[in-house]
């Protein structure tokens, strides 16, 4: 780990994110994969402090400034498992994580007690059904896709759907 | 810990789960939205409706105070208040973006709903995206403005005309609409009597079936001042003003909108019987059909099961709010049955034809 640890500079992932922050927690939005993902605090500063500059050792020596407490180096490596795991990260080859910063090995040892661990999760709501809005035929082809699915006016059963080989919305 | 509480003895015996989203969702548009009438086991019955009708952002925000557990129902609302609020921030950029894109083409757009809504709920996470609704005076002209290719990474829903019971010209809209700031961009919407016309008809229309389109109506309706014209939002002939009236009278019956001291208060107390217990059955029964909507989308796999096609055909009845507006009729006391015959004639010829190109297919 300590040679990892001297090489390793994590850099968070920008490209393609639009993030919003909430009371205690940041959510982020991958517009590439459509998903949203909930950092709590720590790991919302933990991912802020990934400027590709850092090494793992000064990111628990930021943390300890923060918090005015010392922080054990494998509490940054599960916030980094677990950023990696959902491509919050910036690919970095020859890095592996290692399965023994999980939550639970980490309660395990003890070290969540003083702070709270480091923690992402993927945000997995239902869809919502949308009102399927009635378009014309003119109409639908003005749709970027995703085409709505909606029924077509006057077109009989045809509903507003994507052409094949075409990347278009059209009557079908 | 929510309490449970018992259930406000005037809640109906039927349509049951309709009422326990109408008490879910009392005053949930509020920054403030005000006691829980409901129980939690009445919540965890309800959740899925809420979720899929897009109002379980709204249903966190009633219960968020009363420090729910982390765990079934109560987390997938807190989900879906976390992914609305994750999504606003994608829209926001979206119709940004397409307005700047629209304006450099030489296009002024007016945003109808999306944005133009939710912006007025106290945050934004309460409300869920979807299409951007831009009304414009030339599609091809607005088509040829749009990102394409790898460039396309949202969903704008064009409209060149809205419901004749609008009665609403383009000009007339834009010439009342105003900006709005959106970050950097100024967002063009139209003027607040023309959006409360627009959601009222729009809700009706589509057969009540979606709850937060009367939670809308609701926030409109509260955030009316003395500077809101209801002659302009209620302007038109006699019949649409009363539906309009009705469906700001069913914010207030069903979600407990303040609608004192406006024009509409004395109809909100008088609603017909049938409108309120439509609306019920209807969020009790789920997902609608939409306007214009002559088949379902999953028709085809059903038609010939003949166990499928009997709920098939079902589905395809219009309720008394969706037959009633459909066919141009009164919102008054008569009975609605001969309505909805009415409104379902024009769709059997269609409905056989389909039916039989089904069979050939088989």
């Amino acid at each position: 780990m300590k040679k990892q640890n001297e090489i390793f500079l994590p850099k968070a992932r920008k490209a393609d994110l639009v993030t919003r922050q909430m009371p205690g927690e940041l959510l982020v939005y991958d517009l590439k994969r459509h998903k949203v993902f909930c950092l709590n605090d720590m790991s919302a500063r933990i991912w802020r402090w990934c400027n590709g500059k850092r090494t793992v050792a000064e990111l628990t020596a930021e943390l300890e400034n923060h918090f005015q407490l010392p922080i054990d180096e494998r509490i940054v490596w599960l916030a980094l498992n677990q950023l990696e795991m959902f491509h919050l990260l910036q690919r970095v080859s020859g890095v592996s994580f290692s399965r023994q910063f999980s939550r639970r090995a980490l309660m395990r040892a003890g070290l969540a007690t003083a702070i709270a661990l480091p923690i992402v999760t993927m945000i997995a709501a239902p869809t919502v059904a949308a009102a399927a809005s009635a378009v014309t035929a003119q109409a639908c082809g003005t749709f970027t896709p995703p085409c709505p699915g909606g029924p077509c006016i006057n077109q009989g059963s045809k509903l507003c759907v994507l052409s094949p080989n075409k990347n278009i919305c059209k009557c079908r | 810990m929510i309490q449970p509480t018992s259930l406000n003895s005037n809640i109906s015996k039927s349509h049951f789960g309709g009422c326990l989203i109408a008490r879910m969702l009392e005053r949930s548009w509020r920054a403030v939205p005000g006691p829980l009438s409901i129980s939690p086991e009445d919540i965890h019955e309800v959740a899925p409706q809420l979720l899929a009708t897009g109002t379980g952002a709204l249903a966190w925000h009633c219960i968020q105070s009363l420090d729910p557990p982390s765990t079934g129902p109560f987390l997938d609302l807190r989900n879906a208040y976390r992914q609305h609020a994750a999504e606003s921030a994608v829209h926001q950029i979206n119709t940004s973006d397409i307005f700047t894109r629209v304006r450099a083409a030489g296009i002024e757009p007016v945003l109808f709903k999306g944005w133009g809504l939710a912006r007025l709920y106290p945050d934004a996470g309460l409300r869920p995206y979807g299409d951007i609704d831009l009304w414009v005076e030339d599609l091809q002209e607005l088509s040829a403005a749009l990102p394409s290719g790898d460039e396309r990474v949202y969903c704008v829903d064009p409209h060149v005309s809205f419901y004749p019971q609008y009665e609403r010209s383009f000009d007339d809209v834009m010439r009342n609409s105003h900006l709005v700031n959106l970050d950097d961009v100024r967002v063009r919407v139209p003027a607040d009597e023309d959006q409360l016309r627009f959601i009222c008809l729009h809700f009706l229309f589509h057969g009540a079936w979606r709850p937060l389109w009367l939670c809308d109506i609701a926030l409109m309706v509260e955030l009316t001042d003395s500077k809101f014209d209801w002659d302009r939002c209620l302007g038109g002939k006699r019949k649409h003003a009363d539906w309009i009236a009705c469906a700001i009278g069913l914010a207030h019956q069903l979600l407990g909108a303040d609608v004192s001291g406006t024009p509409v208060e004395k109809r909100a107390q008088t609603l017909p019987r049938w409108l309120t217990t439509a609306v019920l059955k209807q969020w009790e029964k789920g997902n609608g059909m939409s306007l214009a909507e002559s088949l379902s989308f999953s028709l085809p796999r059903r038609l010939l099961n003949p166990r499928t096609l009997v709920s098939a055909i079902s589905e395809h009845w219009r309720n008394p709010i969706q037959a009633s507006v459909e066919v141009n009729a009164w919102f008054n006391e008569s009975p609605r049955l001969f309505f909805q015959f009415v409104s379902a004639f024009p769709r059997i010829p269609e409905f056989i034809k389909y039916f039989g190109t089904e069979i050939r297919r088989a």
